[in-house]
């Protein structure tokens, strides 16, 4: 197996073959898949965000779904159902696109709660049940969800304690103006899918797994963290600080992170790169500020060397 | 929630405060147990059925008739046992007494206290019985709980034990520095007025006047009578003869001493020590109070520097005072001498009463007409004891009346040193040879852990001089009968005796492990005795000086408020008063040395944000890089591969650069 | 002629004590704050120390003059421990109670500290309430002090006494603060006649209570003919079998509201016509009535219950004062 380091440069070039112009986010989706953790793209439709995801599964050697959630669609859409065989006699159950490796939901806030929360139980469980019966999902099991934040009539927005479940959420947002004239100019794209051969053998996936773990978070680091998280809980910013769950989803994202420039321990810098993505979905700040100010303000105020 | 303000001195006390009262209490009666009458404990428990009493809801003050009866019977029971005299140990009777009986009305906070510190002072009234380094230790437990009892009696009733002990603790800790510099500093005055009667135990050493029986009751104490410690090399093991005084009147049952000890203003003026005539030996005595003026010397003593003390023409020096506390002083002793002046005491030493010991005077004529000369006729003593049946004991018959000698030297033949040598000495002297007895010393031990020698109250020992070719000769008539006697102490030469007739320690000292114990005890206790009871003012002036230059009243004041201060200082460390700032480890250190010289870190910035940003300002930029990348090192990577160091020094090399720049 | 100097001495220390120790509400406790002497039994314990002194001068006992000076010394170390205990001391008002004329009013102080150490049991001393014993063995601890409200308005200690002598009662270690804190004091209730006044001066018991009417949705008041807009949901079904196209209406529950006004009680002067107020308050309460209250620089709007006879009382204690 390659160097991890080696690995992410490469996933991260090569990916921004298809989506150009995104090497932050590429490796914040990285870290999420390096750490088992689910996405969330909140983007308008046509920044790539299916091109993003189809690119990853094939660098990644991934089986890849996709689903568009829509108004109407069952959860038996997304799961599956029992199906008559005629020719049997006897029920089979037809898998449905949940039964991925890879799997990109698209417009996710478009589909009923129902249906929503069938996909989310997958995420959280990484099992269905169907008929009292649970079938195990392929591992690893990653979604990629999308939403549009534009797009309010009509929707199902997520409630905050279904956002939990994705590790982290980002947006890709507009490309640059240089990169657009590339993508004009057709020297990036889609059509660029095809050239590419998969990086990793899946069958080193857990050994990736155990590297972040033994990723080293040192005493000041961790205070560090304990500081932005104790911020979050402050009732003069936030309605909603960062659960210990999300503390945890921090640190590790931190570590990964690290992982992927090939540094064994974690940097301050580090826990500030992943962290907007990470806590900014969990937070709920006081009515006069946005989320993005808030991460802002917090990242600013927190002091990241306390001397003791 | 509110009250009545009351003063603190009026509150009731609270259980806990009986308690450590009570603990307090008997361990101070134990403690003082050996030196007065043991029924003082019976007060103790009708003290502690009265406390039982008041812990148990009885809060009221003994009736008065109870106090009344018990002081009486107290006060008739120190009469009776023997405290007539007005001597200490009859006011620390009175004292103990008091201290117990004045508890019995202890209800309130100012009772408790004035009991804790009636305590107190007990406690340095004890110091006065015993100053060995165990004594020392007993006084420390006392203070502690004295000091334990006042937290208990001086908190309220949420008091808790082993809060109490720390806070004792700390208040003694605290004080250990102070208190040092105070018995370093503070002079040593004479006493402010004369204590009546202060004779404390028993009177010990050589005495005044032998009377048959009193060197046998010597020579059973094991009790140290004094320690010399010898610069450079030991005299012979059998020249240990430690002189005391001389006996030179004879009434004819009583040896009295030349000088009486009773009036020194009858002690010839301007004497001298005899002139050394061999090898010298120079050493220095501790002798601890005795309550007599006699000092002991080696045998002979050619120059002694002692303090308030005379010379005296048999060759030794008297102290002016009776010795009530240790002293040391130091000697040089001469194997032999050279006299000068002694006319008067050999027309001294020839004298006897004109009747008594018929038999003996013939006996020594006899032998006079037998002999030659003088040193044939003493050798010729020598023989005798030697040949015929005599005995060493300690339990000899009893020679009684005028006769006692003729009994002894013509009939019984069995007897201790005193017996020898009076018998000794009155035969010399009916043959018309000079000679006197000499009281004092012979022997002692080595103590080789403590370089010096210690001599005991059992080795007592009585000799004779005699004047022959033109000196002073020393002839041990006891040495005569038993030759070992000379090279081995007591101990040793009585082992072939009864053992009922010694003391316990002395049959323990056999036992070879109890035997290094004991004396590894011995050489604590004269270290103890050399650097801490014998501390004196020109110990600390000496060491002053040596370190100050000339001693000065205002130099003394200000070095005295230096230690005083330093020692708040630590005192106040110590209680958190002062809170000393904190260094600040690495890397944080030099973290603020760059953010003073290059501006402030903003607070969201991490290391390598901060460093950045100063090397796109700074020129040098890799210096910034290497900095940022050690400091990262040190805070992040969980590894100490890299000293502290590296990042101070190129802290310092950045700061050095800064300052180049600035001033081109 | 003492006399006269005593109270300029007593001047000079209290001016001398304002000026180091103001009012505050708050107070930290520091090196010019304290004051410390020995007790008289650290003095006692001097008096045993140079005892010992003498006996080790006298019967030339070596180690005596240790325990002498050790015992003096501890003297010195007790003074170090009992500053310690007012040293950083906050003291702090927190609140003060709110009583009727000649009861016994309250006021809440808070003692804390940055650290936890035990610091054995303040005495908070002054004459009003005698002694108040404050163990603190934590980081803060809260005293309550209990002051006779002899008038109305506010009640204020002044200046008392904080005392340590935590732990061997060797030193003690005060200070005089001075804390604004206040509780407030309401007045008694008198009964005066309370005079209606207003525009016509007679409101006649009689007119009906329309005038108190307003919208609401708790109680049915009445019926009335149906208004394009009304709520479908409020037709009145029975009558709309009848062909009837009626609406219910709803009020919230409302009886004539009492207002206290201070015009009302014209000829008195303050102190009794808060007096009556109160009376009228307190009777209102007793009764369980809405009432309001007007008087100058207070507003309350009607209401009732035991919040609303705290405000009234309140406003009555602090009347003239705030």
């Amino acid at each position: 197996m390659a160097k991890i380091e080696e690995i992410s440069e490469q996933l991260i070039q090569i990916t921004g073959r298809v989506v150009a112009g995104k090497p932050e986010q590429i490796r914040l989706i990285w870290v999420a898949l390096l750490c088992n953790g689910h996405v969330l793209l909140e983007d308008l439709p046509g920044v790539g965000k299916t091109s993003l995801a189809h690119a990853l599964a094939r660098i990644l050697g991934f089986d890849y779904q996709r689903v568009q959630f829509t108004a109407d669609l069952l959860p038996s859409d997304v799961i599956g159902a029992q199906i008559y065989d005629r020719e049997q006699q006897s029920f089979r159950f037809h898998q449905g696109p949940v039964f991925t490796q890879l799997l990109l939901a698209d417009e996710l806030n478009r589909a009923t709660p129902k249906a929503q929360s069938a996909l989310l139980e997958a995420m959280e469980e990484r099992q269905v049940s169907v008929d009292g019966k649970s079938l195990a999902l392929p591992a690893p099991f990653f979604v990629i969800a999308t939403q549009n934040p534009q797009a309010l009539s009509g929707t199902y927005p997520l409630p905050e304690s279904q956002l939990d479940r994705f590790f982290i959420r980002l947006s890709l947002g507009y490309p640059d103006a240089e990169v657009e004239k590339k993508l004009l100019r057709g020297e990036v794209g889609r059509q660029k899918l095809t050239d590419i051969k998969p990086l990793v053998d899946p069958k080193y996936w857990a050994d990736m797994q155990t590297l972040v773990a033994k990723v080293q978070m040192t005493e000041p680091v961790l205070d560090y963290i304990m500081r932005l998280v104790q911020k979050t809980r402050d009732p003069e910013l936030c309605s909603m600080g960062l659960s210990p769950r999300g503390s945890q989803a921090l640190a590790l994202a931190a570590k990964a992170y690290a992982l992927t420039f090939g540094r064994k321990y974690v940097l301050p810098d580090d826990v500030q790169a992943v962290f907007s993505a990470v806590a900014s979905h969990r937070l709920k700040p006081v009515r006069s500020l946005s989320v993005e100010s808030l991460v802002g303000q917090i990242l600013e105020t927190v002091d990241v060397v306390e001397a003791v | 929630m509110s009250d009545q303000y009351l003063p603190p001195a009026k509150r009731v006390l609270h259980q806990r405060a009986f308690k450590a009262l009570m603990v307090t209490q008997l361990m101070t009666v134990l403690a003082f147990l050996s030196y007065l009458p043991q029924w003082l404990l019976l007060a103790f428990c009708l003290v502690a059925f009265w406390r039982w009493r008041v812990m148990h809801g009885q809060f009221t003050a003994p009736p008065r008739t109870l106090v009344i009866l018990s002081m009486i019977l107290g006060i008739v029971g120190i009469l009776v046992s023997g405290f007539t005299r007005y001597t200490l140990d009859a006011a620390v009777a009175f004292c103990m007494l008091g201290y117990l009986l004045k508890s019995l009305e202890v209800l309130r906070r100012r009772d408790g206290v004035v009991q804790v510190y009636l305590g107190y002072f007990l406690t340095g009234v004890y110091l006065l019985y015993r100053f060995d380094p165990l004594g020392a230790l007993v006084a420390i437990v006392l203070l502690f709980l004295n000091t334990l009892a006042l937290a208990a009696v001086t908190s309220d009733a949420s008091y808790r034990l082993s809060y109490g002990i720390r806070q004792t603790s700390l208040l003694l800790l605290g004080a250990v520095p102070v208190m040092v510099a105070g018995y370093l500093f503070f002079p040593r005055l004479p006493p402010l007025w004369v204590i009546p009667n202060d004779q404390r135990g028993a009177v010990t050493g050589m005495s005044d006047e032998l009377i048959p029986g009193s060197v046998a009751s010597l020579a059973q104490s094991s009790d140290p009578a004094f320690r010399v410690a010898f610069d450079g090399e030991l005299p012979p093991r059998d020249q240990w003869y430690w002189r005391g005084n001389t006996l030179s009147q004879f009434d004819g049952r009583v040896w009295r001493a030349s000088y009486s000890e009773r009036n020194r203003f009858s002690w010839p003026r301007n004497s001298n020590l005899p002139e050394p005539a061999a090898n010298l030996y120079e050493y220095s005595i501790i002798l601890p109070k005795t309550g007599r003026k006699w000092l002991y010397f080696l045998d002979w003593p050619v120059s002694a520097n002692a303090e308030n003390a005379v010379v005296l023409p048999d060759a030794r020096l008297a102290s002016i005072a009776n010795i009530n506390a240790n002293i040391q002083y130091s000697a040089v002793s001469a194997a032999a001498v050279q006299w000068s002046a002694q006319d008067r005491f050999i027309a001294e030493s020839l004298r006897l009463p004109a009747a008594g010991n018929e038999e003996l005077r013939r006996w020594a004529l006899d032998l006079r007409a037998s002999v030659t000369n003088d040193t044939e006729y003493v050798q010729y003593l020598a023989d005798y004891i030697r040949s015929q049946d005599f005995y060493y004991t300690l339990r000899p018959p009893l020679y009684d009346g005028a006769d006692a000698m003729a009994n002894f030297w013509l009939g019984g033949q069995r007897g201790f040193c005193e017996h020898y040598a009076s018998a000794v000495t009155f035969i010399l002297r009916s043959a018309g040879i000079p000679a006197r007895m000499v009281g004092g010393y012979l022997g002692g031990v080595y103590n080789e852990r403590g370089n010096y020698i210690q001599v005991r109250q059992m080795e007592a020992h009585v000799w004779v001089e005699v004047w022959l070719n033109n000196r002073w000769q020393r002839f041990d008539p006891t040495a005569a009968v038993a030759p070992d006697r000379i090279e081995l102490n007591l101990d040793a030469l009585l082992t072939g005796t009864s053992s009922s007739e010694l003391p316990v320690f002395s049959r323990v000292q056999r036992l070879p492990l109890l035997s290094s114990l004991t004396m590894y005890w011995d050489s604590i206790t004269y270290q103890w005795q050399v650097t801490v009871l014998n501390y004196n003012n020109e110990t600390g002036v000496g060491w002053f000086e040596a370190s100050f230059g000339e001693f000065s009243p205002l130099k003394v004041v200000l070095f005295v408020l230096a230690i005083m201060s330093l020692m708040g200082l630590i005192v106040g460390v110590l209680t958190g008063v002062i809170v000393l700032p904190k260094r600040k480890p690495e890397p944080y250190a030099s973290i603020s040395k760059i953010e003073k010289h290059f501006g402030q870190r903003l607070q969201g910035e991490t290391i390598s944000q901060y460093f950045v940003r100063l090397s796109a300002k700074n020129s040098q930029p890799s210096l910034f890089t290497a900095i940022s990348q050690e400091i990262e090192k040190q805070l992040y990577s969980g590894q100490d591969i890299m000293p502290a160091s590296r990042i101070r020094m190129l802290t310092k090399e950045l700061v050095k650069e800064k300052k180049r720049k600035s001033t081109v | 002629m003492f006399q006269l100097q005593r109270d300029r001495l007593q001047q000079r220390i209290s001016g001398w004590l304002e000026k180091r120790l103001p009012l505050q509400a708050s107070i930290k406790l520091d090196r010019n704050r304290i004051f410390i002497v020995p007790t008289w039994q650290g003095m006692l314990l001097l008096v045993v120390a140079i005892m010992i002194l003498l006996l080790a001068i006298n019967f030339e006992s070596a180690l005596n003059y240790a325990v002498a000076f050790w015992l003096m010394s501890m003297l010195w170390v007790a003074v170090h421990l009992t500053y310690r205990n007012l040293s950083g001391l906050t003291i702090a008002a927190v609140s003060g109670s709110l009583v009727e004329v000649g009861g016994t009013a309250e006021v809440t102080l808070r003692f804390s500290s940055q650290n936890k150490r035990n610091r054995g049991v303040f005495e908070v001393i002054g004459k009003p309430w005698g002694v108040v014993f404050v163990p603190m063995h934590g980081a803060d601890a809260v005293v309550k002090l209990c002051l006779k409200a002899s008038e109305r308005g506010p009640v204020v200690p002044a200046r008392f006494r904080v005392e340590n002598r935590h732990p061997f009662g060797l030193v003690m270690a005060w200070s005089h603060v001075h804390i604004d804190v206040a509780a407030w004091a309401f007045p008694e209730a008198q009964p005066f006649a309370r005079k209606a006044f207003g525009e016509g001066q007679d409101l006649a018991e009689d007119a009906p209570d329309d005038h108190f009417y307003s919208a609401g949705s708790e109680d049915f008041h009445s019926l009335r003919s149906y208004a394009q807009g009304d709520a479908i949901q409020r037709l009145h079904w029975p009558s709309f079998s009848r062909d009837q196209l009626v609406v219910k209406h709803f009020t919230d529950y409302q009886s004539a509201d009492e207002s206290i006004q201070w015009q009302q009680f014209a000829g008195l002067g303050d102190e009794e016509r808060l007096a009556a107020i109160r009376y009228y308050a307190e009777a209102f309460f007793k009764a369980d009535l809405p009432y309001s209250l007007s008087m100058p620089g207070v507003e309350l709007a009607t209401a009732k219950g035991a919040e609303q006879i705290t405000r009234v009382r309140r406003a009555l204690a602090e009347y003239g004062y705030v």
